[in-house]
């Protein structure tokens, strides 16, 4: 008798913590929204529009987008010179203001273009920055919020969060999907902010940076980019032009770590390699996936392929001690190397900027002797044109380590 | 005379059930053998037979070097592998659908899978590489199972509706654990790792994994073969079981345990694998009747057989892997359909 | 050799189910017991069982204290005869009996042919061995009692606990269920089982004992403790008990029918 009270009591006792618990969440969720909205509003440009933003705590997107959307307006009737009509590579004409000082950007792809490009207009990350893209593209980008990506990945583009960081433009950049033009009408519907998309693929970031300076300024920035990309292009296809496409490098390019994932021939993150070998990884639904397609290694000893390329974190430092793997001929003559991963993968992961420097890399460990320039140049050419970073010996030598043709 | 005539029918019952079991060993015998003879890589039968005996019995070696690594590191793993996680997850869902009372049940209930998937996901985020990842998926699996025996123990009432509820509720709680490690996860490569996990698949089997995978897996097998007249017994209640002599709590403890250190080596080296658990045992049941005696033997060897057919599909279909995980569920969701309109039938 | 209860308190929570009940069956006796639902007939049998152990007072059966006995020792003084019920398998009526195999064997037992033996001795001794190979769920109520009943039998105790064995039966199956039961304690079986009806007393008990609101209100043979004025007191209908056959049964009639059919 005296139990059962007890624990009647007892379970009384516990839903009390448990909403106690709950309210002291809520509370300290508010104050942490508040405080950050707050912050965001101290950093921010205009004050007052943000700050009335950020005291309506609890209004709906709705009403928090309309308002960024008037913060915006404001803004740019404050920098008196209007809109300009504005087509991107969708082919949507977009009203953008004449001079656009504050960038969001949609995902891994135009986070890494605008970070070589005009990193200090960006007012957020769609992903954190590791540590090693930090190291060459600055400390003081690493802190900047972060607010999700809209393709691949989680898909957790946070609209509010966007709109709370007040961007002028939000600017999508890579290879279109079939749905981009909705998608973009969407989000620019949602947040009031103008969304531009800007086409890059490995031959074409040339026009893309061009296409940043058209729309952001500083041309002279973007002139120097473009003209990098479109001389690093030219130079690696008219080596490759020397090489008879028959004769080339039968290779496989594996991730995972069990060695067992194949990008396959024909996919988005295969570009790179195809570009100068022949992909073994014939499979019968080329997804665009970043893990590419689970084979079997018995497939993979049915390919043997001459020269394997393993992804950073993958198993490159174990296959020459596994039974299974030292099989296979490019294991056994020592054909195989490891993809550099500073700042981040060099072939396929993200696909933006970084592949400029992969189809380099790539093609000159495939054809050595066909280019005149090393690797080291080309490398060293690459992170003081992009991130403005002087590459030591040292460093570089690191970079390329387990990356260099075999003597 | 009643008892003389009696006394034959369990003879012939007995006998019939010793026939199926007869050919359900043949069946997964036969299907090892096929396995063993086929592979993207193509390795002749008289080789695979010669590379065997040589084993024993050395023989002059008239295969390349490569097809025997192949055979011994590559196929010969998986299709052990496959067997064995068809044989556990099987005898598991068998194991817990008579100590829960409840036919719908699969090695799922008590949260291994989602405990081993939360542990896998960890191991992924901390960068461990595949012994890691499993040794994380294993332990967690037998964490969460603890967790919710723990759970059940403290609370009062029905013990099998307490150890139910326990296991829905601590598998929604690590199962919320992946998705926020999927959301933290870098998505560039560890997100594509945990959802490819999750799929499940024996491609990456080792003869490690084997190794490792293979103590856990006998003793509970072992555990859940000898116990499994007792779990007759628990089918009909505690109420009942307990007065016919039989210590229920301590029973139901040691099968779960048994069925859960199986499915947790399971997991641990192949992700999750579903469907398999909750089919097998029907289809045995349907096969074979429910008499634990018949039906625990009957369920590992079609689970095996099963999980060799099934994975052999998988590496062989297409070029690229099917994720096994997936093919067992397109086979195993319709079947269960047809089961439950099956039953509906049957109650009119 | 023989059930006794002394001073048996339990209670649910702060619901005190029974009181201070003191009860003593001699060896061989068929004890009826009588009471409204909700009055402790089924927490009784489940303190007996073993069921229920937080209960104060001592209960001895075949005089070993049960609560100093193990699981498997218990299951040999006395064995259970639930209601029947469907179970979720599909068992033979041979493999239910045998689970009753239980009970004389250690963790890792499986049955062996005696214990097939035994089984088909305690089907035949119910009359129902030809029943022995058919899906336990496809014989009817009636039949699939009498398998609990050969199933106790098998486990070889001396006691026999019935809850309410006949309230899910159709008359027939009554019938032959209880003269079933009737004729094992005539064989020397010690049986308590429950009941909700007065004239099965009559018919097929040596002893009534009588629970209301926890309590023990009445116990003797059937014809000194079931009274016109005890029904009336414990089901609060006004019943007459007539005498048949020289008073060799007797059966309980509501007044309130006897009245109507007068009127008419």
């Amino acid at each position: 008798m005296k139990k059962s009270m007890k624990s009647r009591r007892l379970a009384r006792l516990w839903a009390a913590v448990v909403v106690a618990m709950m309210c002291a969440v809520a509370l300290g969720l508010a104050a942490c929204g508040g405080s950050s909205q707050a912050s965001s509003a101290a950093s921010g440009s205009e004050s007052a529009s943000a700050s009335e933003a950020a005291s309506s705590e609890a209004a709906s997107s709705e009403a928090a987008s309309s308002e960024a959307a008037e913060s915006g307006a404001s803004e740019s009737a404050a920098a008196d010179a209007g809109m300009v009509s504005f087509t991107d590579s969708s082919g949507r004409t977009v009203e953008v203001p004449a001079n656009i000082e504050r960038v969001a950007v949609t995902g891994p792809i135009s986070q890494m273009c605008m970070l070589t490009f005009a990193p200090d207009k960006m007012v957020g990350l769609s992903n954190e920055l590791s540590a090693a893209e930090t190291k060459y593209v600055g400390e003081q980008y690493a802190s900047l919020p972060v607010y999700g990506q809209i393709y691949g990945g989680k898909g957790d583009f946070n609209k509010e969060a966007v709109a709370a960081a007040d961007p002028q433009l939000i600017l999508d950049i890579g290879e279109a999907k079939k749905s981009i033009v909705e998608d973009l009408d969407e989000i620019q519907a949602a947040t009031g902010i103008p969304c531009v998309h800007v086409e890059a693929t490995l031959g074409s970031y040339d026009e893309a940076y061009t296409m940043l300076g058209e729309l952001l300024g500083q041309q002279e920035r973007a002139a120097e980019l473009s003209e990098y990309c479109k001389n690093a292009y030219n130079a690696t296809v008219d080596g490759l032009k020397k090489v008879d496409p028959d004769k080339f490098v039968k290779v496989a390019y594996l991730l995972g770590d069990a060695g067992l994932n194949a990008i396959p021939k024909g996919s988005f993150q295969g570009q790179v390699v195809e570009m100068a070998a022949n992909n073994v990884v014939e499979v019968e639904n080329a997804t665009g996936s970043g893990l590419g397609a689970e084979v079997s290694f018995e497939q993979i000893a049915m390919w043997d392929p001459e020269m394997i390329i393993f992804a950073p974190d993958s198993i490159y430092d174990t296959v020459a001690d596994d039974p299974s793997w030292s099989t296979l001929t490019a294991v056994k003559n020592g054909n195989y190397y490891k993809v550099p991963g500073e700042p981040y993968n060099w072939v396929h992961n993200p696909p933006s900027v970084n592949q400029i420097l992969g189809m380099q890399w790539f093609a000159r460990l495939c054809y050595p002797d066909q280019f005149d320039d090393n690797i080291s140049d080309v490398v060293k050419d690459y992170y003081k044109t992009l991130y403005n970073y002087e590459l030591s010996d040292d460093e570089c030598a690191e970079l390329l380590k387990n990356a260099e043709p075999n003597a | 005379m009643a008892k003389v005539s009696g006394n034959n029918a369990p003879v012939r019952r007995k006998r019939t059930a010793n026939l199926i079991l007869l050919g359900l060993g043949i069946l997964v015998v036969v299907l090892a053998v096929l396995s063993f003879l086929v592979g993207r890589y193509p390795i002749s039968p008289d080789k695979v037979v010669a590379m065997l005996v040589d084993r024993i019995i050395p023989v002059d070696a008239f295969w390349t070097d490569q097809e025997e690594t192949i055979f011994f590191n590559v196929r010969l793993p998986r299709v052990v592998m496959a067997m064995l996680v068809g044989c556990c997850l099987s005898s598991a869902g068998a194991a817990y659908q008579g100590t829960f009372q409840n036919p719908l049940v699969s090695p799922d209930i008590l949260g291994a899978s989602q405990g081993a998937a939360f542990g896998a996901a960890v191991a992924i985020l901390l960068g461990f590489a595949s012994f890691g990842i499993s040794a994380m998926a294993f332990v967690f699996a037998i964490i969460t199972v603890l967790l919710v025996i723990a759970v059940a123990q403290a609370a009062r009432g029905n013990q099998v509706l307490t150890v139910v509820l326990a296991g829905v509720m601590v598998s929604s709680l690590f199962s919320a654990g992946v998705s926020f490690t999927k959301l933290i996860a870098d998505p560039a490569d560890q997100l594509p790792a945990i959802t490819y996990w999750l799929m499940g698949s024996l491609t990456s089997a080792k003869p490690s994994d084997v190794y490792m995978a293979f103590p856990p897996m006998f003793i509970g097998l072992v555990v859940l073969f000898v116990l499994r007249w007792k779990i007759n017994i628990l089918t009909m209640g505690d109420d009942e079981a307990s007065t016919m002599g039989v210590n229920t709590k301590l029973l139901r403890m040691v099968i779960i345990l048994a069925a859960t250190l199986v499915t947790a080596a399971s997991v641990a080296v192949t992700g999750m694998i579903g469907w398999v658990g909750l089919v097998i045992p029907h289809l045995s049941r349907m096969l074979i009747g429910s008499d634990y005696r018949k039906l625990m033997p009957a369920s590992m060897l079609m689970g095996a057989s099963f999980l060799l057919l099934v994975d052999d599909v998988s590496r062989l279909a297409t070029t690229a892997e099917i994720p096994i995980g997936i093919l067992t569920a397109f086979i195993g969701a319709p079947f269960f359909l047809y089961l439950i309109t099956r039953e509906g039938r049957k109650r009119k | 050799m023989s059930v006794s209860i002394e001073k048996l308190d339990f209670s649910y929570g702060s619901h005190r189910v029974l009181k201070d009940i003191s009860v003593d069956v001699a060896d061989g006796t068929l004890v009826n017991v009588l009471g409204p639902n909700g009055t402790g007939k089924s927490t009784r049998c489940r303190c007996i069982l073993g069921l229920n152990k937080n209960y104060q007072g001592t209960i001895i059966v075949n005089g070993k204290d049960i609560r100093k006995l193990s699981i498997r020792e218990r299951a040999k003084e006395m064995a259970y005869i639930p209601q029947s019920h469907k179970p979720v398998y599909d068992y033979a009526v041979l493999d239910v009996v045998l689970m009753s195999a239980g009970a004389s064997s250690g963790m890792l037992f499986t049955p062996k042919q005696a214990h097939v033996d035994r089984a088909y001795e305690a089907l035949d001794r119910i009359g129902i061995a030809h029943l022995a190979e058919r899906p336990y769920t496809q014989i009817s109520g009636g039949e699939q009692q009498l398998v609990l009943i050969a199933r106790a039998l098998a486990q070889n105790a001396s006691t026999l606990i019935m809850d309410e064995p006949t309230s899910a039966l159709d008359y027939g199956n009554t019938v032959r269920v209880l003269t079933c039961v009737r004729q094992l304690s005539e064989e020397g079986l010690t049986i308590i089982q429950s009941t909700h009806q007065p004239d099965q007393a009559f018919l097929y008990a040596d002893k009534t004992l009588v629970i209301h609101e926890g309590e023990v209100l009445a116990y003797g043979t059937p014809k000194e403790t079931i009274t016109e004025e005890l029904i009336s007191r414990i089901y609060g209908v006004d019943v007459e008990v007539n005498s048949l056959y020289d008073d060799k049964v007797r059966v309980c009639v509501p007044l309130s029918e006897v009245g109507r059919k007068n009127g008419n």
